[in-house]
């Protein structure tokens, strides 16, 4: 029987590979979700150079921690979960001592005037409460359903979508505060 | 400063079924599709990737080097098997009433051992000790284990080496009461242990126990945890038994090998 290419199985599979003693498998895990984790690394912590070790921590935990994985959740969600946790843990324990750098533009490609809303809304983004932040950034920026957020957040699915309610309202709120709306 | 307008609903119609909308997101602000529409940060830089990847090479490597016939065990940073008398007798103190910890035989103790030892995630504490050098194959065999020599309660302490043991008692632990508390809570053999949250964190035995030894706890010391809060944050309150006496920890619940932080501790417990 051959064995099909490692870009041909599924996320769980190659979980179980690497377990298994796989040297190749957790690579491709690596090369399919590293984008989106990045992203998520940035959002989360704001801080280019946060981001990337946040996120080199979080792939090399769960290289070492891939035993640990359940399989009752998709392997993205544990692996958000795992890039989240050491966001938080990072910024927790390591607050920068120096002003951050001027945030990063969501999108680096884009330099029309929409990056000064950009940054307003990241601003605003910041000011929010962890807790309702990691809710909007995972929701409604990554596109998680509620569901996988509070696997991820360890909160409850109604504590997820009571935060990003309060959290848009918040954001909507100070927007229209800069703008001079009432 | 110009201030995005308030933007018109998002661009799916929740009722064609787009996986990403859900009713149950129904946003009057018009926030989701702000947020939504920030655009993309970018794949990951080149370097970075170079970086993680060398990273995963190397852990790739160290595995693979692994010699499968040692069993590594974090407390041998110290000649630890003469140890374990010492701390049957420290044990013995916490097995009064847990009965989790009563009643558990040299099987058990394997399991520990081997689950501690094995255990990669706690390679990070462990990258900083002396090479381990492995045991004589015969003190790994069952029943070669030290018996409490000096235990006043004739508890058998053999099972409880290296063993975490949960608890959900609820209770409010506090900055200022926190060895007290701990002392009267888990020490008193009231409280009934539970199988954790299973989750591989600190509100789970395993999870614990990476927490614990990435922040330097050795492998091989017993330990009896609450799953409760702490100043009013959920949290893990951990008494760790060694040979000088109890301590006690306060530990986030998402503590693990990689994110090993300590809320509070350690703290003697008198």
């Amino acid at each position: 029987m051959t064995s099909r290419p490692l870009q041909e199985r599924d996320d769980r599979e190659l979980l179980r590979l690497h377990v298994e003693g796989d040297p190749d498998a957790f690579g491709e895990l690596f090369r399919r979700h590293r984008d989106r984790m990045w992203a998520v690394a940035l959002r989360t912590t704001g801080h280019r150079e946060l981001a990337a070790d946040c996120v080199q921590d979080a792939f090399i935990s769960a290289f070492r921690r891939a035993g640990s994985y359940r399989g009752d959740a998709a392997v993205t969600t544990w692996l958000h979960r795992i890039v989240v946790n050491a966001c938080l843990d990072r910024l927790r324990r390591d607050r920068p001592t120096t002003p951050l750098p001027e945030r990063e533009p969501a999108d680096g490609r884009d330099q029309h005037a929409s990056a000064e809303t950009r940054l307003d809304v990241r601003e605003a983004l910041d000011r929010l409460p962890e807790g309702q932040r990691l809710a909007l950034v995972l929701v409604d920026m990554h596109g998680l359903s509620v569901a996988e957020a509070a696997i991820v957040l360890e909160v409850a699915e109604g504590t997820v979508k009571s935060r990003c309610s309060r959290g848009r309202e918040a954001l909507a709120a100070m927007l229209r505060e800069r703008s001079g709306q009432p | 400063m110009s201030t995005p307008p308030v933007p018109p609903r998002g661009p799916h119609d929740p009722e064609q079924g787009d996986p990403g909308i859900r009713p149950e997101l129904d946003d009057p602000t018009g926030i989701r599709a702000l947020l939504s529409g920030l655009g993309d940060p970018g794949p990951m830089p080149p370097d970075l990737v170079d970086r993680i990847n060398a990273s995963i090479a190397a852990e790739q490597a160290a595995r693979a080097n692994h010699d499968d016939r040692v069993v590594p065990l974090h407390g041998r940073r110290t000649p630890g098997w003469q140890k374990y008398g010492l701390v049957a007798a420290a044990v013995a103190g916490l097995a009064i009433g847990v009965p989790a910890l009563l009643g558990t035989g040299p099987q058990d103790v394997m399991a520990s051992l081997s689950r501690s030892s094995n255990d990669s995630a706690g390679a990070a504490s462990s990258a900083q000790e002396a090479p381990l050098a492995s045991p004589p194959a015969a003190s790994l065999t069952p029943g070669t284990l030290a018996t409490p020599s000096t235990a006043g309660t004739g508890a058998r302490a053999t099972g409880a080496v290296g063993r975490v043991t949960m608890v959900a008692t609820g209770t409010g632990y506090t900055s200022a009461g926190l060895a007290t508390q701990a002392r009267d809570v888990l020490l008193s053999g009231s409280a009934s242990s539970t199988t954790g949250a299973g989750g591989d964190d600190a509100r789970d035995a395993d999870g614990l126990r990476d927490c614990l030894t990435a922040m330097g706890v050795p492998a091989w010391t017993p330990v009896v945890a609450d799953l409760a809060t702490y100043d009013g944050t959920r949290a893990v309150v951990a008494v760790v038994s060694s040979d000088t006496g109890q301590t006690v920890y306060a530990v986030p619940t998402w503590c693990d090998a990689t994110h090993a932080r300590a809320l509070a501790g350690p703290l003697p417990i008198h």
